[in-house]
């Protein structure tokens, strides 16, 4: 498709191409980093998952259960990344704190799936006015800041993990309904659509049963991104003291008790926030990944 | 030129009103009466009636944000629940230190993404490219507010460097002011040059497939006549866009920064805002700031068009 114009654009670049020919450890490197993403992406994840089922199992200790015997111990053979200020193992709590996240990301991404798809779907299937004010609107609502815009619907959620969780899910329906709507309206001018319509299946079934298929691609990639995008607010806004509460194992809750005692046991800092950076990379790595390969015509840039 | 003015600033005036409306709805859907949650203890009849006038909930909805928003348009964001000050007062006190922040991290992060970015796209896989683009990639999972504690950490307890919390004004101590404002801004600095790395790389990948790019060769150009003069001014005016975009996102990341080094911004007083369901506060901060976001991406756009005469002729695709 397009091969002039694609040949056109490679001009440059296969001249620099051409300057390094035999072998190179740095190309080498370059596409497996291109090509491994997704597995390493894939393997991170699945660990997380591992120890969110198997958390009693994977969990030495009782993640709320305070033990005054072991107060904000270093990491060590009976701790592996030592204790709080209230005795807990912090190994224990990260684990379990798995849980949070993964029950958090999945409820919230369901939320904004569930409303911003069928809304851009729409919007994008009719276009014209409903297009227009349904795109005006989205416009208007990318103009809050994410975090800001979560804190504001707290205030009527109420400060709490479920609370937050409805504000992440409410505060990404903008980026779901942007992107099931422009999906949309490349796809419904095929001839496919038009067959569909020609033999009288009503709106719903050509937008759901048709079209959606077709489409499927970028929602899933949003789908893996967006998990990682309510993760990280979902630990902020716990940071903030507007999510989960105490006692329950929350990274970002944790890592806020944590600051007190930055001077004196800074471990405490550091296990939670690693965990969240390398769930977080997990999810972007598969979610780049996985658009590389829903989508050839990406691998080769 | 003008008229591409003119109608861009009128586009964004029905963005500017569902802002408001939002703004509006999030109290007004408040379980309960928010004007007696607001109140609490001290709610009688007559109190409550007096504060549903000013948040406009003493009429049908349509009507009440119409009285709300003429309020509003006359400067009047109403007054703190809990300090009883005009919000508005409270705003443009917190906001010059949110300002003073963001603009401090924008400069930290274009200081690292102009360079990166461009010898990232010009020298295409080299390692400083793989590095550049790793590190754009890792950049986006830190969380912001952990990365502003490792700086606590670095700063204060490594390096000594007191006082790591609370504000110094520019006024009152420049030299304290700026070195307290360090840790902060380049906390979202360092987070913010990621994207941006990753953008004006992509964007100089473009440019360079060019054809004026190849006849700027042809024509005996100096390599580094053909990148300063062709490649760079051509890469960097997608780029500004991108910056317009950037600074709702710097704004979010400002609250959890304002957050862990004490600085009193809007961040701040949003989320201690929450804390006392002080919602005029709450309303007032999220206008103040979805509306300020709303004038960047138009003067930007307008600065594109500047830059670029082909955005003029065309019809804008906003």
């Amino acid at each position: 498709m397009g091969s002039v114009a694609a040949r056109a654009d490679e001009l440059p670049l296969a001249r620099r191409e051409r300057a390094r020919h035999g072998f190179s450890v740095r190309r080498l490197l370059v596409s497996a980093l291109q090509w491994k993403t997704f597995s390493a992406g894939i393997i991170i994840l699945l660990a997380f998952i591992l120890a969110a089922v198997f958390a009693p199992i994977v969990a030495p200790y009782d993640p709320v259960k305070p033990d005054y015997q072991a107060l904000l111990q270093t990491p060590s053979g009976d701790h592996l990344f030592g204790t709080d200020d209230k005795g807990r193992d912090i190994f224990s709590r990260v684990v379990y704190g798995t849980r949070i996240s993964f029950t958090i990301a999945v409820v919230a991404v369901g939320i904004a799936a569930v409303i911003g798809i069928p809304l851009g779907l729409f919007a994008g299937f009719f276009g014209g006015w409903a297009d227009a004010v349904t795109g005006r609107f989205i416009d208007a609502l990318f103009a809050f800041p994410v975090l800001l815009m979560a804190i504001a619907i707290v205030t009527i959620t109420g400060i709490g993990l479920k609370g937050a969780i409805i504000a992440i899910g409410l505060i990404a329906i903008p980026e779901f309904a942007r992107v099931s709507r422009s999906a949309i309206v490349a796809e419904k001018e095929n001839d496919y659509v038009l067959a569909a319509r020609t033999v009288g299946s009503s709106v719903p079934r050509i937008i759901f049963r048709q079209i959606l298929p077709n489409t499927l691609a970028p929602i899933v990639v949003l789908i893996s991104l967006g998990f990682a995008f309510a993760i990280l607010n979902e630990t902020a806004l716990s940071f903030l003291g507007l999510g989960a509460q105490a006692p329950i194992p929350s990274w970002g809750a944790d890592l806020s008790a944590a600051r007190r005692y930055i001077r004196d046991a800074p471990w405490l800092s550091l296990f939670p926030g690693l965990a969240i950076f390398f769930l977080v990379l997990a999810l972007n790595l598969s979610g780049d990944g996985l658009r590389d390969l829903l989508d050839p015509r990406r691998i080769r840039r | 030129m003008g008229t591409y003015i003119v109608r861009r600033l009128l586009q964004g005036i029905p963005v500017l009103l569902i802002i408001s409306a939002v703004v509006f709805a999030v109290v007004a859907f408040i379980p309960g009466d928010p004007a007696a949650v607001i109140l609490g203890h001290a709610a009688t009849p007559e109190n409550v009636a007096a504060l549903r006038h000013q948040m406009g909930l003493d009429k049908p909805l349509p009507l009440g944000y119409a009285s709300w928003l003429s309020q509003v348009i006359q400067g009047d964001l109403g007054n703190s629940i809990l300090s009883r000050q005009p919000v508005w007062v409270l705003i443009s006190r917190a906001l010059p230190i949110t300002l003073y922040l963001t603009i401090f991290s924008l400069l930290i992060a274009l200081a690292i993404s102009v360079p990166a970015g461009t010898i990232a796209g010009l020298r295409r896989n080299s390692w400083l490219d793989v590095g550049f683009t790793t590190w754009a990639f890792l950049g986006v999972s830190i969380p912001g507010f952990w990365l502003a504690i490792v700086f606590v950490y670095v700063f204060g307890v490594l390096l000594g460097w007191v006082p790591l919390q609370g504000y110094i004004s520019l006024r009152e101590d420049p030299v304290e002011s700026l070195k307290t404002m360090v840790p902060p801004a380049l906390t979202l600095g360092v987070l913010l040059s990621g994207p941006l790395t990753r953008y004006l790389r992509s964007s100089i990948l473009q440019t360079l497939s060019q054809e004026f790019v190849l006849v700027a060769h042809a024509k005996g150009l100096s390599e580094r006549k053909v990148i300063a003069g062709h490649i760079l001014r051509n890469s960097l005016i997608p780029f500004v866009t991108v910056l317009g975009v950037q600074f709702s996102y710097l704004i979010g990341g400002a609250v959890i920064v304002e957050n862990v080094f004490a600085l009193p911004g809007i961040g701040d007083l949003v989320v201690s805002a929450i804390g006392n369901r002080d919602y005029p506060v709450i309303q007032g901060v999220v206008l103040v700031v979805a509306t300020g976001i709303v004038l960047i991406n138009t003067l930007v756009d307008i600065l594109y068009a500047v830059l670029e005469p082909r955005i003029r002729i065309g019809k804008g695709s906003v």
